[in-house]
């Protein structure tokens, strides 16, 4: 922009000793066109070395194409040379520059020559010998003194034109030089422009191809629409997928192309999308080959300047397989704890009925043996209910009856319940403080399952005669419980894998404290779908505070529920 | 029916599994002291249950052949039995299954494995609540 304005203030202040001058400059604009073109052959033969190196490297056939291009370019500058030249310095000195850079111009053909025949070492090898490098040294420093040469002889006519003119004319002839070197460099500027846009738009394509070859190869279907749900791009999974060929997809609307009855189930999340969000949802669709198939679908919004969106990118995954897989998983585990019920519950009667005296008095080493048996069953079944309860919280198929329970109303249930199981052990259950009045929207069965596993847990670990006591803490929004015991504590080493499925304690005997290793992975789970987190910390004075934090209910609740 | 005036007397016992029908019995006629008729499926409850006169029946859910469900809906369907109440007996843990059989007509559902010792006077229970409420809304 500037060079324009600068060469328009140059026009202009030439325009006013244009006609005094004229007859004089004839000669001049001819010396300065022959100063720019000398100028342009050393650029392009710059070029011709670039290009050279490049080719060495990469060996990219389309740098060879370009090569010939130029080559013409710089014969044709040299010939021009030779028309313009009237200088009698200069005409001497034009045949060792054209020799020169001839020689140049092939030695550039024999390494692209050499790269192909001879591979990239042997060629670079070649290319940078000292008789070549003093061949490039010679035909740039011819270059560089024609052109000094060149700048010499316009000064010396610039000077004795100023002689012949005025004020005027000297403004005019020195507006005309700027001119004139403007267009020069402008149009050498505009050159290199020209090459370094067609070495980009190379590079584009090859770039457009890889991408291509790389979207066809992923194995799901991607698609590009616009803010009009007009489909820009797709991928040859995505035309399969559909079984509509491929031309006859880009161009026409979603609507269009996957059918009323499909669009309709689209339309809601490619909306979302289009307004701006990222939509992940599973959909199940009709396959071209008429099979109904589980597809996981990612809308991911495309944005333009300020945050506008300019379409949406589509990925679906299909996840029939999966699903199929999860529900086999499923339907086995609930088959399997279902099916071990059947024995266990003929098992537990029979031991239940031998232990309640109802098939007549029991010796007591019988009895105790019954118990062991007993309670060895109990923790069977312990452990199915734990494995199908992980199940389904895994798969997400457990249902949370969210409801407004009273923190109390929470807290008592399990505490009744694990009153026994310490009274058994000898162990003092008591609740730390009083428990503040809250309410939380959750689901309490749950909660309590919760509580009860870290109580039993308490209990389990705790010497007889020791305290397990519960606190009860609410404010900013969150409650957390939190149960200490006077046990042996978790040992460093096994705190990050207290919360996973199946660790068992070092040290901790199953048999004696009945437990399937699932609990606190439950425990934990359960927190985390209704909103809250547990965690462990060792007490100060020996033994472990569990605790857990649940959301409080707040205003936004019903808003809430309403938009599930 | 003989224990309409207020005591529970006769279970028709519904149970595909051998040894849990064998503990059932046990449960049911000795500590709980009732007359039993045991049934081994639901084909064989829907022939027996016309001429068993039960004042309960006590239905297995999960059963090869007629299941728990289908033989409450013949059941139903006959005039013997129509308004007989019937206590299912599941190894489901699944609340949502619970529903619906409570949904089916069902009095109560009781969980696999059951407490022996307790059943019966559970049962009793169950019968009273119904045959008050049967009463009241009768």
């Amino acid at each position: 922009m500037a060079g324009v304005a600068l060469l328009a203030g140059a026009v202009a202040s030439a325009y006013f000793g244009l006609r005094a001058v004229n007859e004089t400059l004839r000669v001049e604009r001819l010396a300065l066109r022959l100063f720019a073109d000398i100028e342009g052959l050393q650029g392009a033969l710059k070029d011709a070395e670039a290009l050279e190196s490049e080719f060495l490297l990469t060996g990219e056939p389309a740098l060879t194409a370009r090569f010939d291009t130029l080559r013409a370019k710089i014969i044709a500058y040299s010939a021009d040379l030779g028309k313009r030249v009237e200088h009698p310095e200069q005409r001497a000195a034009l045949p060792a520059l054209t020799i020169a850079l001839l020689e140049r111009l092939d030695a550039v053909t024999q390494t692209l020559q050499d790269r192909n025949n001879r591979g990239p070492a042997e060629a670079l090898r070649r290319a940078y010998t000292p008789d070549r490098t003093a061949l490039t040294r010679r035909a740039e420093r011819l270059l560089d003194e024609a052109s000094k040469r060149q700048q010499r002889i316009v000064a010396v006519r610039e000077s004795a034109a100023a002689e012949d003119l005025g004020f005027l004319e000297r403004g005019a002839l020195v507006g005309i030089l700027l001119a004139i070197a403007l267009l020069g460099w402008s149009l050498r500027a505009g050159r290199r422009q020209e090459l370094a846009r067609e070495a980009a738009e190379a590079g584009l394509q090859a770039r457009s191809r890889e991408l291509r070859l790389l979207v066809d190869a992923v194995p799901a279907m991607i698609s590009y629409v616009d803010t009009a749900e007009r489909y820009l791009l797709h991928n040859r999974a995505y035309a399969e997928w559909l079984g509509i060929p491929s031309g006859r997809i880009d161009g026409r609307t979603v609507r269009e192309v996957v059918g009323e009855a499909e669009y309709e189930q689209v339309r809601p999340h490619l909306a979302r999308a289009l307004a701006g969000d990222e939509v992940h949802y599973d959909r199940s669709q009709r396959h071209a080959d008429g099979s109904t198939r589980d597809l996981a679908v990612a809308y991911v919004p495309h944005f333009g300047p300020a945050r506008s969106v300019l379409g949406c990118y589509a990925l679906l995954t299909d996840i029939t397989n999966l699903k199929q897989l999860s529900r086999a998983k499923s339907e086995f585990v609930s088959m399997v704890s279902h099916e071990l019920r059947t024995p266990a519950t003929a098992m537990l009667g029979a031991l239940g009925l031998v232990a309640g005296g109802a098939a007549g008095p029991v010796p007591e080493p019988v009895g105790r043996l019954v118990e062991i048996a007993n309670g060895a069953g109990g923790r069977l079944l312990k452990l199915l209910d734990d494995i199908l309860d992980i199940e389904k919280i895994e798969s997400g198929e457990i249902p949370l009856d969210l409801r407004d329970a009273e923190l109390k109303e929470l807290i008592e249930p399990a505490l009744a319940v694990a009153g026994p199981i310490a009274a058994r052990k000898g162990v003092h259950l008591e609740t730390a403080g009083v428990v503040p009045a809250a309410t939380l929207r959750t689901d309490a069965a749950r909660v309590s399952q919760v509580l009860g596993n870290l109580l039993t847990n308490a209990i389990q670990f705790s010497p007889d005669g020791a305290a397990v006591a519960v606190g009860v803490q609410a404010g900013e929004g969150r409650c957390r419980i939190s149960i200490r015991d006077h046990g042996p504590g978790v040992s460093e080493d096994f705190r990050p894998l207290l919360f996973q499925k199946f660790s068992q304690a070092p040290g901790a005997e199953r048999g004696r404290t009945g437990r399937s290793g699932l609990g606190l992975a439950i425990s934990k789970m359960l927190v985390e779908r209704l909103g809250g987190r547990v965690g462990y910390e060792p007490a100060a004075s020996g033994g472990s505070v569990f605790w857990f934090e649940l959301p409080l209910a707040g205003p936004g609740d019903a808003q809430q529920t309403e938009a599930k | 029916m003989s224990a309409r005036c207020g005591e529970l007397r006769r279970i028709l016992y519904v149970e595909d599994d051998e040894s849990i029908r064998a503990v059932g019995l046990l449960v049911l006629q000795g500590v709980g002291g009732f007359e039993v008729i045991a049934c081994a499926s639901g084909e064989e409850a829907i022939a027996l249950a016309p001429g068993a006169r039960a004042d309960l029946i006590l239905l297995d859910v999960n059963m090869p052949g007629l299941d728990g469900r289908e033989t409450l809906a013949r059941l139903r369907a006959l005039a013997q039995t129509a308004t007989t109440p019937v206590v299912f007996l599941t190894a489901t843990q699944q609340a949502d299954d619970v529903s619906g059989l409570l949904a089916m007509g069902a009095v109560d559902v009781i969980g696999k494995p059951f407490e022996p010792m307790s059943l019966p006077d559970r049962l009793r229970e169950i019968w009273a609540g119904a045959t008050a409420a049967g009463k009241k809304a009768g």
